[in-house]
């Protein structure tokens, strides 16, 4: 017999072949036989839900952005006293941006029958950019949305100058010096939140019958407006370069700044869509990890045989990369491909609830769920199977201690990888670092505890020995506990890994439940149904009584009446304004004018930051101020200082006694600045209040308008409407993603239950052919089961709280509140599923002959 | 070409020594050993004597404490994993006392697998002619789990033979099987070391097999001698 002879180069190219032919054929042979399952399945579990979730919430966001572009009607909007500049113009004609021009101005409206102070809008053709106005032929029925202003000749009104005008569609009006047909009850503008028109009702009317008018004269106040949209980057470049030219009389507004509470709103929706992102990515990691770990572990006797057949190290780590390789690419695939149809039928699910039209999402939505699985793939996989190039063959004689990675590196390795695809996903430091270090804390807190647990169980178990021995006091446990308790002792080191395992996958859950539940109602309690949707100003102190009065005979429900003046910061200590601008680059507009009130009570929905609110009574002589902590902050302010303001050409200093967190989004009155007294002496101000209206009772304006002609109105109802719609919109889509994530949760937790089953399977057989009875066989496995889901259910909830009290304080500026019946729930159920799962599984060995048991095992 | 004159195994002062609770075990204790090519040798003793351990030595699947193993006057105790692999892949087929199929592979997908490794192109067809040696097309495609401990024994020697190796290790291949077929078995064995002048080295408790072979050696708590014929 020759003997083959080694010459390498020769050799070389065909071996790599080899191992790749060979490496393919053993996953496919693996594949077959099931080996593969826990791992795919995890695989493809993983890729599809972040697919569709970050897609889903790509989507979604999108359109909240677009919807809060609506809220502008454009990107971007440029206001001012004086017209646009024609240089500005030009610049975004270049660029080029799409644009759409109003002018707002006071008016007289004429009718035969009567006239009304009212607010004109004129628009140009294009008006609006984004969104739609809602008209109807008749005031107060079903809207239609057009995306275009009236023609020329005519002019859209406010469905309450129907009432105050007494006239209807098709009738006549006069503004100024030109007649306009009524075209449509002008029922909606996508941009009409401020409180520019005070308590006028509007008009619309086309750009080009302003002349006609002659309402526009030299010293009359007109704002006009100019509207921009284009896609991010030019709309970012034009601000950049319009941003240091805006001067005095211009203004820019954008989308984040244009309405705060509707930018609160956003933002936690994004927060919302972003924490269920994550929460799938890092369950995902832990299953592929999980998964990884079983398969490595049953590759050992194939490639100690695979080395005895002359398989060099360098050959196992080239199959394993091959093996990998093709796992990951073809997972990625399908679970891409499985993702899509899953965000497809998210969608389906939700037509109704999503805004019309959704937007596409961006190719990085795409990625990312493959990413995911590609990285978990190789940083929980690959590990524990590349390490397996030094398995001895020697190992297939004789079980040796598996020559795996060392636990600390792949846990490393595990947890780098984790953190890198959060922040990935997130691209947000704080949710990531919280979400991570939460996770790595919990991991070695629960190691720590599960650890002293079962080393208490231990005592428990020698104690009734020991009294036993005694022979006194034999406190006896039933047979079934204490070979359950013995087994947990005795398969200590691996139950406290499995109860690790097991708490971290129930804390995500529960993390996901309480989130969905928890997070999302107080968000939606944030603005009950009936949120003050009005605002009224200007009210005459001697008129409060008979307006507090008005709005209690009309059942309208009304917040405190708070005085109102305006002025501006001037000076902070020694600094003006502008030097404190520039050292601080505070983003906001500063050199704005501020609502100022004065009130010894505190708002329910303001909380002290620093400082501390006046006691009541303690009334000195010093004018004091508390501060909203944003603004206090943009400008360098802090407890102590003294600001300048001037208000109404006069100026008054005020020492800071505290800064406020405001809630903006609460809707009621709320100020940046809050003095303990009248800032100016004798100044009494004008006083405001808000209050609710149903949608039904519109009319109550008009009335009130009417008795009070100075009075100023400003209905928010629409902007309220629209965030709650967003948030109902966004925390329906989060149920059903949670819905999505607990269910591939729990397919996690159950096939890491049945992961452990293998050795108790086989320790059951021998004790069946032992001779134990059914019952003490399955008790026992129960009591086992049930403790070690007691355990990992008690931790799991600790975790969780801890979790959610940083989510809820840090994410989410929510009040964390304890919920002391999670700690009874959790383990509650956690020590069920357990228990049921394994009873479940157990099934199989109490049932079946033991030979078989051992056979399969 | 292997020369005549040429040792096929050789071991040196072969010590094995393993860590257990109290301090360590000893369980070959200097094994010196001299195989020549296409010699039948039988290694006999009682159970627990060391006689897998020191198959497992020969074969290189591991390294022993102390000593040196030489295949083909190679010192495979001298080269590290990677060249051990190498040399084993040229020279040694494995029969293992407690079989070591995969269970993830049927009958002939294991016995293909040596073939595979390789890159032998008819794997298949070889592979069935290798089970149709011991007896086993009908069961071709049934997995380990659904054959009977001797019918996987058959399959593990089947395998063996795919190796086409010039060494033969088998510990005990006939442990499980009825004389008959043991007899078939052992007979397949020795046709092997007829036809290609394969050296033969097995662990056996059976006499009528040690006794088929040219030399027997017996292991006794580690220690080996030479039993007269
Ligand atoms: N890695 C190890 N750790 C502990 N003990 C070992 C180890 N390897 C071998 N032994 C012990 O060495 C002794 C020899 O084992 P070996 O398997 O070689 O016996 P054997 O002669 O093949 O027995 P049998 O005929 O029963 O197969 C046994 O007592 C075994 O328990
Ligand atoms: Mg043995």
């Amino acid at each position: 017999m020759s003997m083959p002879s080694d010459t390498p180069s020769e050799v070389k190219a065909p071996r790599l072949r080899l191992n790749i032919r060979l490496a393919l054929r053993l996953l496919f042979r693996d594949g077959r036989s099931g080996k593969l399952n826990i791992l795919w399945v995890s695989l493809l579990l993983a890729i599809a839900t972040v697919t569709s979730i970050s897609l889903f919430t790509n989507r979604i966001q999108h359109s909240l952005y677009d919807e809060a572009s609506h809220l502008l009607a454009a990107d971007i909007s440029i206001s001012g006293t004086l017209p646009i500049p024609e240089e500005w113009r030009q610049r975004a004609q270049e660029q080029p941006l799409e644009s759409a021009n109003f002018i707002a101005f006071r008016a007289m409206v004429f009718s035969e029958e009567g006239m009304q102070l009212s607010q004109v809008k004129a628009v140009s053709d294009t008006y609006p950019l984004k969104g739609e106005l809602s008209i109807s032929d008749q005031p107060y029925i079903a809207s239609q949305k057009v995306k275009h202003g009236p023609p020329p000749g005519v002019a859209w009104v406010a469905p309450r100058l129907f009432d105050a005008l007494t006239v209807s569609t098709g009738g006549n009006i006069t503004i100024g010096e030109a007649e306009f047909s009524i075209g449509a009850s002008l029922n909606k503008e996508p941009d009409n939140r401020s409180g520019l028109f005070g308590g006028s009702p509007r008009v619309m009317i086309h750009l080009d019958d302003v002349p006609r008018t002659q309402a526009v004269q030299v010293g009359s106040r007109i704002d006009y407006h100019w509207l921009l949209a284009a896609d991010n980057s030019e709309i970012a470049t034009f601000s950049e370069w319009l941003e240091p030219q805006l001067g005095e009389h211009h203004r820019l507004t954008n989308i984040d700044s244009a309405n705060r509470s509707f930018q609160n709103t956003m933002a936690r929706a994004r927060g919302f869509l972003l924490l269920a992102g994550c929460l799938s990515v890092i369950l995902s990691a832990v299953a592929i990890a999980l998964a990884a770990r079983r398969y490595s572990k049953g590759q050992q006797t194939q490639v100690a045989l695979l080395k005895t057949l002359g398989k060099t190290p360098r050959d196992i780590t080239l199959i394993y990369i091959v093996q990998l390789l093709t796992i990951g690419l073809i997972t990625l695939v399908i679970g891409s491909a499985l993702g899509w149809l899953l965000h497809e039928l998210l969608l389906r699910l939700l037509t109704g609830f999503m805004p019309q039209g959704l937007s596409k999402a961006s190719l990085s939505a795409y990625w990312v769920g493959g990413v995911t699985g590609f990285v978990s793939l190789w940083a929980f996989a690959a590990p524990p199977l590349l390490a397996l190039r030094k398995t001895s063959p020697g190992s297939i004689l004789r079980e040796q201690s598996s020559s795996a990675l060392h636990a600390g590196w792949s846990f490393f390795i595990g947890f780098m990888a984790t953190i890198s695809l959060v922040y990935f996903y997130s691209q947000d430091i704080k949710l990531t670092l919280i979400l991570t270090f939460g996770a790595l804390a919990c991991v070695l807190g629960v190691g720590l505890i599960s650890s002293l647990l079962i080393i208490v169980i231990n005592a428990i178990l020698k104690r009734t020995q020991t009294i036993k021995n005694d022979g006194s006091l034999s406190l006896q446990l039933p047979p079934q506990i204490k070979l359950g308790l013995t087994n947990l002792q005795r398969h200590h080191k691996f139950n406290v890994l499995q109860i690790m395992n097991f708490s971290i996958l129930f804390l995500l859950l529960l993390v996901i439940l309480t989130a969905s539940t928890r997070l999302l109602d107080q968000w939606r309690d944030q603005l009950p149904p009936e949120t003050a949707n009005h605002f009224a100003f200007n009210i005459y102190p001697d008129d409060i009584e008979a307006v507090s009065a008005m709005l209690s005979d009309a059942d309208v429900k009304f917040s405190p009446f708070y005085p109102m003046t305006r002025g501006r910061v001037s000076k902070v200590n020694e600094d003006t304004l502008s030097d404190r601008v520039k050292q601080h680059k505070g983003r906001a507009n500063y050199r704005r004018e501020l609502n100022l009130t004065w009130s010894n009570q505190l708002g329910s929905d303001n909380k002290i930051k620093s400082g501390q609110w006046w006691q009541e009574g303690e009334k000195t002589e010093k004018l004091m101020v508390s501060a909203e902590h944003e603004y206090a902050e943009g400008l360098g302010i802090s407890v102590g200082d003294t600001l300048t303001f001037s208000i109404a050409g006069q100026t008054v200093s005020a020492e800071v006694a505290s800064l406020r967190k405001v809630q903006w989004d609460s809707m009621n009155p709320n100020f940046y600045m809050v003095f303990n007294q009248a800032p100016l002496d004798g100044a009494t101000g004008n006083w405001l209040t808000s209050f609710y209206l149903a949608p039904e009772n519109k009319n109550f304006l008009n009335q009130l308008a009417r008795t009070f002609p100075t009075v100023s109105l400003i209905e928010i109802d629409q902007t309220i409407k629209q965030i709650q719609e967003v948030i109902s919109k966004i925390s329906r889509a989060i149920e059903f993603i949670m819905v999505l994530i607990l269910g591939s949760g729990l397919l996690v937790l159950i096939s890491s239950i049945q992961s452990t089953l293998d050795l108790r399977f086989q320790e059951s057989a021998i004790l069946r052919t032992l001779g134990a009875s059914r019952s003490l066989v399955r008790d026992s496995l129960l009591v086992e089961f049930c403790t070690m889901g007691l355990l990992a259910g008690l931790l799991a909830s600790v975790g969780a709280e801890l979790s959610m009290y940083f989510l809820q304080t840090n994410i989410f500026n929510l009040q964390y509140v304890i919920n002391g019946w999670a700690f009874v729930y959790g383990p509650l159920s956690a020590s069920l599923l357990i228990g049921f799962t394994g009873w479940m599984s157990t099934r199989k060995v109490i049932h079946t002959p033991p030979l078989h048991v051992l056979r399969e095992v | 070409m292997i020369d005549g004159h040429m040792t096929m195994i050789k071991t040196q002062n072969v010590q094995h020594e393993v860590p257990t609770h109290g301090g360590s075990l000893r369980i070959l204790k200097g094994i010196d050993l001299e195989i020549k090519p296409g010699e039948t040798v039988a290694i006999i003793g009682a159970s627990g004597s060391g006689k897998s351990t020191l198959l497992g030595m020969l074969a290189g699947l591991d390294v022993p404490s102390q000593g040196q193993v030489f295949l083909n006057n190679c010192d495979i105790t001298a080269l590290d994993e990677e060249g051990r692999s190498r040399i084993r892949s040229q020279y040694v087929a494995f029969v293992f006392q407690s079989f070591q199929l995969l269970g993830s592979l049927n009958a002939i997908e294991n016995v293909m697998l040596p073939l595979e490794v390789k890159g032998e192109s008819s794997a298949a067809t070889k592979a069935m002619q290798y089970l149709e040696r011991v007896g086993l097309q009908e069961r071709a495609h049934h997995y380990p789990k659904q054959l009977s401990g001797g019918e996987q024994q058959r399959v593990a020697l089947a395998r063996a033979f795919a190796c086409e190796a010039p060494i033969i290790f088998a510990d005990e291949p006939t442990g499980n099987l009825d004389t008959e077929t043991g007899s078939k078995i052992s007979d397949l064995l020795f046709s092997m070391n007829a036809e290609s002048n394969t050296t033969l080295v097995l662990v056996t408790h059976s006499p009528e097999l040690a006794k088929r072979c040219q030399r027997q050696l017996e292991m006794r708590s580690g220690e080996l001698s030479e039993v007269s014929v």
